[in-house]
């Protein structure tokens, strides 16, 4: 059985009187320790079937169970506690809190859960690069740097899940490479469970399965001995 | 319609909760202005309408006992209207007890309405033909309200000494009492502490032995711009010595004190609907700075496709002006609401019978246009910011600003909730104070308010404290200067001086006088500049009467008593009291000039409680005939404060209107607040964090500014107070400016809950986010 399976999911919206299927019937089964990329153009429900999986998002049908949470039981609640324990995400904009410094928003989701650890904190810090950088703000840091800390704050609590909306989305091309690396190593060395939605290319030089989406559906998958 | 135009009404849909919010501020303040200066006017109206429709006089006189025809000979003299009636002073005992209340017996016919000072009946009936002999009595409105008395109730009167016992066949409204008030020589009494009872005046005149005699005239002038001058000619109307004395309506208390009272009113709405624009003014340029800084985006990229700054500046502008339009539209409706409110409010309040409510035309477009410029004047400063925005920078998402290292290292080691809390704080100071002073601005008509109420109290326990007298006893009438001793030897008085209580004409008008005695220990006089009384020619007026007759220490005045007696006196102090209107001169002299050898009651020092209820069979205070009332110092007190509360119903709307606009500004600020950190939020929800700690942020954050805004609150809610009692301590009451350290630690408790209360409304949005909607916001 795997890490997340997802069966039978479909997702919709109304706008007026249309409606706007944004995922179709999809199934899948993710093993713990992949690596997925999800690729697609805009509006292929990416980003939605990501949402889902995170938490943030509701199917309008279908059953989603990740590391044994039914998603589809939860209230608002067990929701934000499923978030905070299982699942870590990289937003694109990386949405840092301003107010706090790098080694306290990679702290954050931990003192969620009630812990503290700066040990663990300045490690991972260092990890992503940014050893010493840990007393500055967001304000303080390059668009790459600040991506680093996102990663940094996803990565923390050590997540069963990793979840990437565009990481790189919003970087120069070095940049990009130097994370797209880096969330490689994480996924290697680790052993966490790491999903991309993406338009970036060079992901599939790195991702264990690409599935290929569109029209909310899913249309080619290959593993990493195919693509290679 | 332009794609632009189309923008703005997409912008403002958008935006909604916020425009609903700059709409609600801005139809407070139009519907406050409007619904204030519409009620001043119809409270105006209201009373010149129960003027006239009850015909209140123009001219009282006062007589000696005079021929009921002699109204005749007034009326063809002088070419007006006259009603007589016989008027006494009573002594009202309730149930069983012989307590005494003092009262007015005002003897009217049975057969017909008064043609002059009628009376309104709002329960039970008027007097008819067949009441002539029959002990019955029509209560005023107020003393029946006080000493919950209705129809078919019974009362002792007692005149002369001889009591009846009456039954209450009606309760009336009259226009000459709309807020009670004794001989103003004496202490105002409360609605409860003095009745005014109308009687046939057949039984009245039987009662009293004056047989066809009347010794109040009433007269009105059918022209009504015909001046008390013009209409006696300058002469007494051929009464000579029978007149004591000629009042003009102005002079009348209750005409005189509703007029002080409205001109108190008119002076604060002024003032509030003046800060009630600023505030509501700050309010819309706080939510349209937040709004424009939320569109920094979307400035950047609409200067970047090549929108050039003015088209910019005008399309908020029409964004603004739309919003500013709707509010004051809707403010007219509420100012409707608002100004009838207020006139039903207070006109119950004070018993008005008749109320008038009208919308002119002038005063509601005034509250538009001040409504809309005030909005338009605050916005003016982001709408120019707006256009000055570089679009490179302008279409960076966000803004990232970090707070300061002070607030970072006093922080560091502090809890999530709290860290964040603080640092939020610091990185948006100016924002935070912005707040803090909105807050404040909302404070200032509820705290002014209370502060003015707290200087009456204030003033009147000032005054009351300093009194050695323990009581004051009237007597029905002038009785021999040897009653006193009557006085002295009652058990549990320790001392006793005689006053002597009367009028005298002033320059053109009328002022109570109270004779002391010249070694006088009881009468404080309350000299504020000047000195007291030492010499027989000596005369200490009261700071107003001196005002208002243009005297300063040292002038001679000349003063016509009853009978036409004068005499001139030198002006060696003014006194001030929380009620103005009274002058002191010796008691000899007073004796000698109006009721020689003669005093009118007491100031008395001991215990009270003894001298009115005696042990066994010693002789009490009631049991003198001629004693109409004793007023213990601490009645007299209680009197003066619920006095006060007479005229507390506009200081009470004007204290709900305030928290009214000082919740609408606070939940503007704490919801745009909220509102404008989405994105900050979401992601906290989206990586976990629960609603309690957002909430906690929050909570945590308004403290602070809440904090600041009582802070400020203090400074200038005691600013405006200071200028509110200003604008009201003209006339009537002379009050000292009292802002005691438990109206700030107040301030700082209604700032806390001002912001709190709009708080549970930010707590809803924040549970309600939806977290997909925030990161896909950000996604994208």
């Amino acid at each position: 059985m795997g890490l997340i399976q997802l069966t039978n999911v479909n997702k919709g919206y109304h706008m007026g009187e249309i409606d706007i299927p944004v995922l179709t019937e999809l199934d899948m089964d993710v093993e713990a320790g992949e690596l997925v990329g999800f690729f697609g153009p805009s509006g292929s429900g990416k980003t939605t079937l990501l949402n889902i999986i995170a938490g943030i998002d509701h199917p309008t049908s279908g059953e989603v169970v990740v590391a044994g949470n039914d998603l589809h039981d939860m209230d608002a609640k067990e929701l934000s506690r499923y978030r905070r324990e299982v699942v870590g995400y990289i937003f694109q904009f990386y949405n840092l809190l301003p107010t706090l410094t790098a080694e306290e928003n990679v702290a954050l989701p931990l003192e969620l859960l009630g812990r503290k650890d700066r040990k663990k904190v300045a490690t991972i810090l260092g990890k992503v690069g940014l050893g010493d950088k840990l007393d500055r703000f967001p304000a303080q840091l390059s668009g790459g740097e600040q991506q680093r800390v996102a990663i940094a704050r996803a990565l923390v609590k050590e997540p069963r899940v990793l979840i990437g909306d565009e990481p790189t989305g919003n970087l120069d091309a070095k940049t990009s490479r130097d994370i797209i690396k880096l969330l490689r190593e994480l996924n290697a060395d680790l052993g966490i469970t790491v999903l991309i939605a993406t338009h970036d290319p060079n992901y599939r030089q790195v991702v264990s399965r690409a599935v290929s989406m569109e029209g909310g559906k899913v249309v080619t998958e290959e593993t990493s001995g195919e693509q290679r | 319609m332009g794609v632009l135009i189309r923008k703005v009404f997409r912008d403002i849909a958008a935006m909604r909760t916020r425009a609903v919010l700059v709409v609600v501020l801005i139809m407070m303040s139009v519907g406050l202005y409007s619904g204030l200066e519409q009620s001043g006017v119809d409270l105006h109206r209201s009373y010149e309408r129960t003027y006239d429709e009850l015909n209140l006089a123009d001219i009282w006189m006062d007589t000696t006992p005079v021929p009921e025809n002699t109204t005749a000979h007034i009326e063809s003299t002088f070419n007006v209207k006259a009603d007589g009636r016989l008027v006494t002073d009573i002594r009202i005992e309730m149930g069983r007890s012989t307590m005494g209340i003092r009262g007015l017996a005002i003897g009217i016919p049975a057969e017909r309405r008064p043609l002059i000072n009628d009376i309104d009946i709002s329960s039970g009936r008027y007097f008819q033909p067949g009441d002539i002999g029959s002990n019955v009595v029509i209560l005023e409105k107020h003393f029946a309200d006080a000493r919950g008395i209705g129809t078919g109730d019974e009362m002792t009167i007692r005149a002369a000494g001889t009591g009846i016992i009456v039954k209450c066949i009606g309760i009336a409204i009259s226009p000459e009492y709309l807020i009670v008030g004794g001989d103003p020589g004496q202490l105002f009494p409360s609605d409860g502490s003095y009745g005014v009872v109308f009687v046939p005046l057949q039984n009245l005149q039987n009662a009293t032995g004056l047989q066809g005699m009347i010794n109040n005239i009433c007269i009105r002038s059918p022209d009504p711009n015909r001046t008390f001058e013009e209409v006696l000619g300058g002469k007494d109307p051929m009464l000579g010595p029978s007149i004591q004395r000629i009042q003009r309506r102005e002079d009348v208390w209750s005409y005189w004190s509703l007029e002080q009272d409205l001109k108190g009113f008119d002076a604060l709405s002024d003032l509030i609907s003046a800060l009630v624009l600023i505030i509501a003014g700050f309010g819309t340029g706080m939510a349209i700075s937040r709004l424009i800084a939320s569109h920094r985006r979307e400035i950047g990229i609409m200067k970047a496709l090549g929108v050039d700054s003015g088209t910019i500046f005008t399309n908020y502008l029409i964004l603004t002006s739309l919003l500013a339009l709707t509010g004051a539209g809707l403010g007219i409706i509420a100012g409707k609401i608002i100004g009838m409110a207020t006139v039903h409010y207070y006109g119950n309040s004070l018993k008005i019978p008749l109320l008038t409510n009208s919308m002119d035309g002038s005063i509601f477009g005034e509250g538009f246009m001040f409504g809309v410029g005030m909005a338009l004047l605050f916005s003016i400063v982001p709408l120019l910011l707006s256009t000055r925005l570089k679009p490179v920078e302008a279409m960076m998402s966000t803004r990232l600003a970090r707070p300061g290292r002070l607030s970072s290292r006093l922080t560091s080691g502090s809890g999530l909730t709290f860290r964040l809390a603080v640092r939020n704080i610091a990185r948006r100071k100016e924002r935070a104070a912005m707040t803090s002073l909105g807050i404040a601005l909302a404070l200032i008509l509820p705290i002014s308010m209370i502060a003015l109420f707290g200087s009456m109290a204030y003033t009147v326990d000032e005054g009351f404290d300093a009194e050695r007298w323990n009581a004051i006893v009237s007597f029905d009438g002038d009785h021999n200067a040897s009653t006193i001793q009557d006085l002295r030897a009652i058990p549990g008085i320790d001392e006793a001086e005689p006053i002597m209580v009367g009028y005298g004409l002033v320059g053109d008008k009328y002022y109570g006088f109270r004779g002391v005695a010249d070694n006088s220990t009881l009468v404080r006089q309350d000299i504020v500049e000047g000195r007291r009384l030492q010499n027989p020619q000596d005369i200490v007026m009261d700071e107003m009467v001196a005002d208002e007759q243009g005297y300063v220490i040292g002038d001679l005045v000349t003063i016509r008593f009853v009978g036409n007696v004068t005499a001139t006196f030198t002006l060696v102090g003014l006194n001030s009291v929380i009620l103005q209107g009274n002058c002191y001169i010796s008691l000899h002299v007073m004796q000698a000039l109006t009721s020689p050898g003669n005093i009118s009651g007491a100031m008395l020092r001991g215990d009270i409680s003894l001298a009115t209820s005696p042990s066994g069979n010693a002789t009490g205070l009631f049991d003198l005939p001629y004693v109409i009332s004793v007023t213990g110092r601490e009645e007299a007190r209680e009197n003066m404060h619920e006095l006060i509360l007479e005229f507390s119903p506009f200081i009470n709307v004007f204290l709900v209107l305030g928290l009214m606009i000082g919740v609408a500004i606070v939940t503007t600020a704490v919801i745009i607040n909220v509102d404008e950190r989405t994105v900050e939020i979401g992601t906290m929800k989206a990586i976990g964090a629960p609603d309690s700690l957002l909430m906690g942020v929050i909570a945590i954050e308004k403290f602070f500014i809440a904090l600041g805004g009582g802070l400020f609150g203090i400074i200038l809610g005691r600013e405006a107070a200071r200028a509110s009692l200003e604008a009201f301590s003209k006339g009537l009451f002379k009050l000292s400016f009292d802002f005691p350290g438990g109206l700030g630690i107040r301030t700082v408790f209604l700032a806390f809950i001002l912001t709190y209360i709009p708080l549970l409304a930010a707590f809803y949005m924040v549970r309600k986010l939806r977290v997909d909607k925030v990161v896909k916001q950000v996604s994208r």
